[in-house]
């Protein structure tokens, strides 16, 4: 019975006592090359001497090629010590003993070292042979054959030429094609080649802080080694456009004194068939040779998206679902996910999973790359060099282990969910950093960075201000603002850049620039009659977002519009300011409602269906409604709302009535609060379409000034507190409702300040 | 057991291969030349080198110059102290001797050698054979025949004479290459008596004799 049978596994090579049974091929395949040797040699012998027996001519052989008689004996020596050594575990332990210290004292030599002594003895080796073989063919010493061979090859040169020429012909064809596809796309950076540092990658300190972490294990990776753990060799930056993933690693690049590999993202993306594979293949091996010379080598992989995925296998999805969909449901939330159990992650995101793992798959590189780029990463290390291989196996030593590569791979993207699951374990990509918007600290130090570079006339203050008023500026956007302001200074005849500037740029940016259209008096009244609503109820409700700006310029896609921004970085939002929310998205119907007696615009569209969405969520799915349970469960295990019907085909039904009375029902009553509200601050509400009809445009800091009656940085809100001046704008107003009714021009023209 | 049995083998190919006895015989050749015959371990050689000193040292003028034409030559006998002299004299030796050279022809040789002069390279056997006194008594030619080899072609002539008394056996195979530009003497001789005490021994080594011609 075999061991597999008898459930023993078989023991390693380190567990044996005596050596491994060696098969008969095994034991007897060199005597017999040595024998067929020995009878080519007569064969030779008598071919040379007609005259000669056969047994004479077998024992002028013996006689004369003790050579062969002597690897014969070595080799019959050598297979009775394996013999012995199958048979006699104490004499194998003295072997094994003294192999281990033979590698020893081997190891005592640095890779490299040993790289380029294995390099040196095989070409002597092959040198030798050479010199052998070509002293047989010319009679002569193999020294002085040595010589004598690049005179006969100069003499054969025009011959072999023309010989080399046709067979090249042939083959050049195939071979050009693929060695010219199979280029580009790869640079190599020697240190010193890249002048970026960590210090010039503004407001992601938490990522440099981690990748500082690699990079030192990537120089001193005995460290780590010695207490039994491993090197983490891949890391994957993902995160929005613009963030600076790539300028991150090129300051890696700068910061480490190791060469830095730069993958293009189109590398792998070939015409042919298994080019690419030949790419990932060539990359690695230039890669093992880089991190042998330099003790270690960086490569990154840029827009690593472009590798593609495998698609999905069918039923294996739970843990793609489980690093993809779960960063997206849990990243809005209090991670309340992190609360619960794998199994109930799994089956909460398993729909979703679904759902997408159908669109996704396939595309990218493809054909074979990506497979190779995962062997590759990890794959069997299998030792290297021919005399570690053959010559070592021949002694019966055993190879010795494959140096340690010190690779460190990169890899950036801004879609993590189009990479391949495989690419993403731990082993190949041991840790994934989000690199996200900048804080604001960052933001701050971004603006300071970039605005050292031009000449301007900021305050501290102001920087400050502009960091806080552009939450989800990136690296890139930031640049091009200040770049912006800088045409605009330089337009207005200026080189330093000025605030206004700065807030015209941001204006720019952000809207797109203006249509430039006129709008007759009435409908201009009543769009800035809608955006003041929006404005006065966003000033008065909410608190946790703040006015960037406020226009009534027309734009590519909206009349109008009331821009609000986070003033701080928050991360959890709550039912008070959703409920805000929803009140200033009402703010436009009831506004134009109570200004136009009862009337409203088809504008209020969009507002109604944010609120609608909002409101939704808020009772279905948040909390935050007169109900706990969860929709997205109750529609999942098709029970009914709390209250609805128990019969199972009408659940659905009355579920989705249940739920949208409720949201209705809370619609409602907030858009009878917005209409208080709106009451309460009816003289702010025209006095702000007033400014806006007057400016068009206006900052947050304008809108709230015109609101509170006070100055502000550009219009001065003060007049506004003037009764007098009310009943102007009041007057305006109704005549403007006369003319909205009328359709005609309105008798009375927007009132001037002073 | 198998690795016993293997161990046997092992055994047995080493043996195989270094061999359990030496040649029966000594090979001697000019591969250059094309020239192989064989003769008895046991006999003694007289070296190329030897030859031609004692040649050299012997002659003047113009077989000096003909002595330059060798291109190799060699000499065994059974007897080990047999002298290089012995060789080249027409003196009846007591024990086989075998003589081989190889030489050009000069220019004037290629164009007048005819089969008669082939014979005539040792021994002047056609006058001989008309019965012309050269000192010697007792001329007799046992066999004469042609003989094809695969580099060159001649004529082979076993003949006896006496002098001083003592009857001698010669056994002479004369060639001239194809290209009639080079010539192989091969001679066995002995006196008479030794020759058919040795006859089988001696008849052996004339048949190994082979010619394939310079290459």
């Amino acid at each position: 019975m075999s061991q597999l049978q008898n459930g023993i596994s078989r023991p390693r090579d380190t567990d044996r006592k005596t050596r491994i049974h060696l098969s008969i091929y095994d034991r007897v395949k060199f005597l017999l090359f040595f024998g067929v040797t020995f009878l080519v040699l007569t064969w030779s012998n008598l071919a040379d001497n007609p005259i000669l027996s056969v047994e004479d001519a077998l024992n002028e052989t013996a006689r004369t090629k003790t050579w062969l008689i002597g690897l014969a004996v070595i080799e019959i020596v050598r297979q009775i010590h394996f013999i012995i050594a199958e048979l006699l575990a104490p004499y194998h332990g003295i072997w094994t003993k003294y192999f281990a210290f033979v590698d020893r004292q081997l190891h005592r030599l640095s890779d490299w070292t040993r790289f380029r002594l294995s390099r040196l003895i095989k070409w002597v080796l092959v040198i030798s042979l050479l010199a052998v073989i070509l002293g047989a063919v010319y009679k002569e010493p193999p020294i002085k054959a040595l010589f004598l061979a690049p005179k006969a090859f100069i003499t054969a040169l025009p011959f072999l030429g023309q010989l080399l020429f046709a067979v090249f012909f042939v083959i050049i064809q195939f071979a050009a094609i693929f060695w010219f596809l199979s280029r580009g796309g790869i640079d190599t950076y020697f240190p010193d080649d890249i002048r970026t540092r960590f210090s010039d990658v503004w407001g992601q300190d938490h990522v440099l802080n981690r990748i500082r972490e690699n990079l030192l294990f990537l120089e001193s990776p005995e460290e780590i080694e010695k207490h039994g753990g491993y090197v983490p060799g891949g890391i994957l930056l993902w995160g929005p456009p613009g963030t600076g993933k790539t300028l991150m690693a090129e300051s890696m690049a700068g910061e480490t004194g190791k060469p830095f590999v730069f993958v293009d993202p189109g590398a792998f993306t070939n015409m042919f068939m298994g080019v690419g594979v030949l790419k990932v293949k060539s990359l690695f091996r230039k890669l093992r040779k880089l991190a042998l010379r330099y003790g270690g080598v960086v490569v990154f992989i840029d827009e690593a998206d472009s590798l593609g995925n495998r698609g999905i296998v069918s039923q294996g999805g739970p843990q793609r679902a489980s690093t993809m969909e779960k960063s997206k449901i849990f990243e809005s939330h209090c991670h309340g996910g992190a609360y619960l159990s794998e199994p109930a992650v799994s089956a909460l995101v398993r729909d979703k999973f679904v759902m997408g793992g159908a669109a996704g798959g396939g595309g990218g590189a493809g054909m074979g790359t990506l497979q190779a780029l995962l062997t590759e990463l990890s794959g069997l290390k299998k030792p290297r060099g021919f005399f570690n291989r053959i010559v070592r196996r021949t002694l019966g030593m055993r190879p010795k282990n494959p140096p340690k590569y010190r690779i460190l791979v990169v890899m950036a993207t801004n879609m993590p969910e189009a990479l391949d699951e495989a690419l993403l374990r731990p082993g190949r990509i041991d840790r994934m950093y989000r690199v996200g918007y900048p804080s604001k600290a960052g933001r701050v130090r971004t603006y300071e960075g970039y605005l050292s570079k031009v000449s301007h006339s900021l305050t501290a203050e102001e920087i400050d201000k502009i960091a806080t008023i552009t939450p989800y500026a990136t690296g890139a956007t930031i640049k091009d603002t200040i770049n912006e302001a800088l045409i605009m200074a330089i337009r207005n005849g200026r080189t330093s850049i000025e605030w206004s500037d700065i807030v015209k740029a941001k204006q720019q940016k952000e809207l797109g620039p203006s249509e430039d259209v006129e709008y007759i008096e009435r409908e201009r009244h009543a769009i800035a009659v809608h955006e003041a609503c929006h404005a006065v109820m966003a000033h008065r409700t909410r608190q946790h977002m703040s006015i960037d700006l406020a226009t009534i310029e027309k734009g590519s896609d909206y009349l109008g519009m009331v821009a609000s921004i986070p003033p701080d970085d928050q991360f959890t939002r709550w039912k008070s300011e959703y409920k805000s929310d929803i009140l200033v998205s009402l703010a436009s119907l009831a506004g134009e409602r109570m200004f136009f007696d009862g009337d409203n615009s088809s504008g209020v569209s969009g507002d109604l269906e944010s609120a609608t969405t909002i409101a939704s969520l808020m009772e279905g799915h948040w909390g935050m409604g007169s109900t706990i349970s969860s929709h997205v469960s109750n529609r999942r295990f098709e029970m009914g709302s709390p209250g609805g019907g128990k019969g199972k085909e009408d659940t659905e039904k009355q579920m989705r009535m249940a739920l949208s009375d409720r949201i209705e029902e809370n619609l409602s009553s907030l858009l009878t609060q917005a209409e208080e509200i709106l009451r309460e601050n009816r003289n702010q509400v025209l006095a702000l379409a007033h400014a806006l009809e007057t400016h068009k445009t206006m900052s947050g800091e304008d809108v709230a000034a015109v609101i509170e009656g006070v100055e502000g940085s550009i219009v001065d809100g003060r007049p506004y507190l003037d009764a007098n001046f009310l009943g102007e704008i009041e007057k305006y107003h109704s005549a403007s409702v006369v003319a909205h009714r009328e359709h005609r021009i309105p008798e009375v023209h927007l009132p001037v300040i002073g | 057991m198998r690795s016993g049995r293997i161990l046997g083998m092992c055994v047995i190919l080493s043996l195989v291969l270094t061999g359990c006895g030496e040649s029966s015989k000594l090979y001697p050749a000019s591969k250059a030349d094309g020239v192989f015959f064989s003769v008895p371990k046991s006999w003694h050689g007289l070296s190329n080198a030897a030859l031609n000193k004692y040649e050299k040292k012997s002659s003047e003028g113009e077989s000096n110059s003909r002595q330059s034409l060798v291109r190799w030559q060699v000499a065994y006998s059974t007897d080990s102290k047999i002298k290089v002299s012995q060789v080249f004299s027409l003196k009846p030796v007591k024990s086989p001797l075998v003589f081989v050279r190889v030489r050009d022809l000069t220019g004037s040789e290629t164009n007048d050698f005819s089969y008669n002069s082939l014979r005539n390279v040792i021994v002047p056997i056609t006058q001989l054979s008309e019965g012309a006194d050269l000192g010697v008594a007792d001329f007799k030619i046992l066999e004469d025949g042609e003989v094809v080899e695969k580099g060159a072609r001649g004529v082979q002539s076993i003949y006896s004479f006496s002098i001083d008394g003592t009857d001698q056996t010669f056994n002479q195979t004369v060639l001239m290459s194809n290209d009639r530009s080079t010539l192989y003497i091969f001679m066995v001789r002995c006196a008479t008596k030794c020759y058919t005490k040795n006859k089988k021994v001696m008849e052996e080594i004339v048949k190994s004799y082979t010619v394939r011609g310079a290459k």
